[in-house]
């Protein structure tokens, strides 16, 4: 898979689930993503605490529209989510305490991410 | 010989009364958030007991003259760490907050309001990093018992527009430049009109990286001012905003550690496009609170002066001034907080609403001082009365933070898909 294709994403984010302590963290904090990929990829998905939902099922706490490219980074951590904002990678709706909310979901979405990621070109 | 017949008028609600009677009746969608509510009537308190009492005489003060204690006293309430999240000792406010704060104050002082608010646009761009190391080291100052003030830096001689427009980027000239010198960048150039630059402890400032044609390197640094090199000049001596202090920032050899650098080398246009967009509808807001002061003396007034047996507001010319003049101020509250609204629900906020909103908000406070000079009439000429005051800081707010062409452009780019 490469970073373009939205089940590597899918993938992953349902992997994260099978941690409890995100799982739990999402259920406490009633919170849900919506990702949008834009581009080519052109998909959305919801990532709440009970899984990994095709489209807009419902209406998410937060909702991101984002390049893949721009996701891969962010969820390796080579790409902070305002520097991503301010370029213009990332766009986030929803309230702006949301986006705070993301410091501490990102993480675990992260390492979920990085078993399945494609190796960085060259290496 | 100015004849004095008036009569007053019990009781009338101001434009705030009036707005807080339909308050039970507006649906959610035009109510502000109970904390911001509390804010807004917090900071009227201050407004009116505060900064109002002060006002005529800081606007007659020489240009260099600087009300710490009225600064101290809004640094008690708040004002100097409104937008930083709770956890950190802040309010938490967002952009919605702040521009109906500055409104409040802005109704009896706009120069105040700014000194507020130049302050919290320097702290932006170090809270909006999310750099825990840069927040660590800058912000800790806005929550002591002493007021610290902050300061963004982006205006010089030859670069006012050419450093707000990013299609001028490679047309700037003579921009100031940061040249790496190992693991620092060494700043030298001149800022002009810096808002809070004679008074605040450490500005955002934007550089271009050494190399660069024209802007196209635009870096922000964090730079203490009391840095070696750093030299504040005079303060300008100018039409209005006379509370606030714009002062040229001269930096000449300033060595700057790499890690005060916000955003990453050549963020600075992707930045400074978010903070604008952010900071529109805040300026708006003053703009608002510009007309609306205008518009409550202009309205009292014309309550207590009688003319041909009966007050001025029955005469309809000025009854037609007097309900354009608050339904231009209505309009203009509107459009501000649609923009701020957006701007707290999205995430680099939108080009198009704020600068709707400043573009028209600019407009109608200058119209809205205009008509209630008019109405005051001779005495609202004289220097003091707090409508001359109003009317030459209604001109103010379209110089800063985007003029009407900026606005023009940044409007049009939206509606043909070139800015979104």
């Amino acid at each position: 898979m490469t970073v373009q294709d939205p089940q590597l994403f899918t993938d992953a984010f349902r992997a994260a689930l099978t941690d409890a302590e995100f799982a739990a963290l999402l259920k406490e904090r009633d919170f849900s993503l919506q990702f949008v990929l834009t581009g080519d990829a052109g998909t959305a998905f919801l990532l709440d605490s009970d899984g990994v939902h095709d489209g807009a099922p419902r209406p998410a706490s937060l909702r991101l529209e984002v390049r893949p490219e721009a996701l891969h980074l962010v969820l390796l951590g080579r790409l902070g989510v305002t520097r991503a904002i301010v370029d213009r990678g990332l766009v986030a709706k929803g309230p702006v305490s949301g986006v705070r909310q993301l410091a501490d979901l990102l993480p675990p979405l992260g390492r979920a991410y990085a078993q399945l990621a494609p190796a960085p070109s060259g290496a | 010989m100015i004849a004095t017949t008036t009569t007053a008028v019990p009781n009338a609600p101001t434009l705030s009364d009036l707005r807080a009677l339909d308050e039970a009746a507006m649906p959610s969608l035009f109510r502000l958030p109970p904390e911001v509510e509390e804010l807004r009537d917090e900071v009227r308190d201050f407004a009116q007991t505060v900064v109002k009492p002060r006002t005529l005489a800081n606007d007659l003060a020489p240009a260099d003259a600087f009300d710490w204690e009225m600064v101290e006293a809004g640094h008690r309430l708040g004002l100097l760490r409104l937008t930083m999240p709770k956890e950190l000792g802040g309010r938490g406010m967002g952009v919605l907050g702040v521009a109906v704060a500055m409104e409040e104050i802005a109704s009896v002082c706009a120069s105040t309001a700014l000194i507020f608010g130049a302050s919290l646009l320097g702290q932006t761009s170090v809270l909006f990093s999310g750099d825990q190391q840069l927040q660590a080291r800058f912000l800790p100052p806005f929550l002591g018992d002493r007021p610290v003030l902050a300061c963004n830096a982006i205006t010089e001689e030859t670069a006012g527009c050419d450093l707000l427009i990013p299609e001028h980027a490679e047309l700037a000239e003579d921009v100031m430049t940061a040249r790496r010198d190992g693991d620092h960048f060494v700043l030298d150039g001149v800022k002009r009109f810096i808002t809070n630059g004679k008074v605040a402890e450490w500005a955002a400032v934007f550089a271009n990286i050494e190399g660069n044609p024209g802007a196209t390197g635009l870096t922000v640094f964090v730079v203490p001012l009391d840095s070696e090199g750093v030299t504040r000049g005079a303060v300008a001596d100018k039409m209005g905003y006379r509370a606030c202090l714009g002062t040229t920032l001269t930096f000449e050899d300033v060595r700057v550690p790499e890690e005060n650098i916000v955003f990453g080398e050549g963020g600075g246009w992707n930045y400074l496009t978010v903070q604008s967009n952010q900071a529109r509808s805040i300026v708006a807001a003053i703009s608002t609170g510009v007309a609306r002061g205008a518009f409550e003396i202009a309205k009292e007034w014309a309550g207590e002066r009688v003319q041909a047996g009966k007050p001025l507001y029955e005469h309809q010319f000025t009854a037609r001034k007097l309900a354009e003049m608050s339904s231009k101020i209505e309009a203009s509250r509107l459009l501000y907080l649609q923009a701020a609204h957006q701007a707290d629900n999205m995430l680099p906020a939108p080009v198009y609403g704020p600068a709707v909103a400043k573009m028209f908000a600019d407009r109608a406070a200058i119209e809205v001082a205009e008509e209630a000079m008019s109405i005051v009439g001779a005495r609202g000429y004289c220097r003091e009365h707090a409508v001359e005051k109003l009317v030459r800081e209604s001109f103010g707010a379209r110089i800063y933070e985007g003029t009407p062409e900026v606005l023009a452009l940044a409007i049009t780019g939206a509606l043909y898909g070139r800015r979104l």
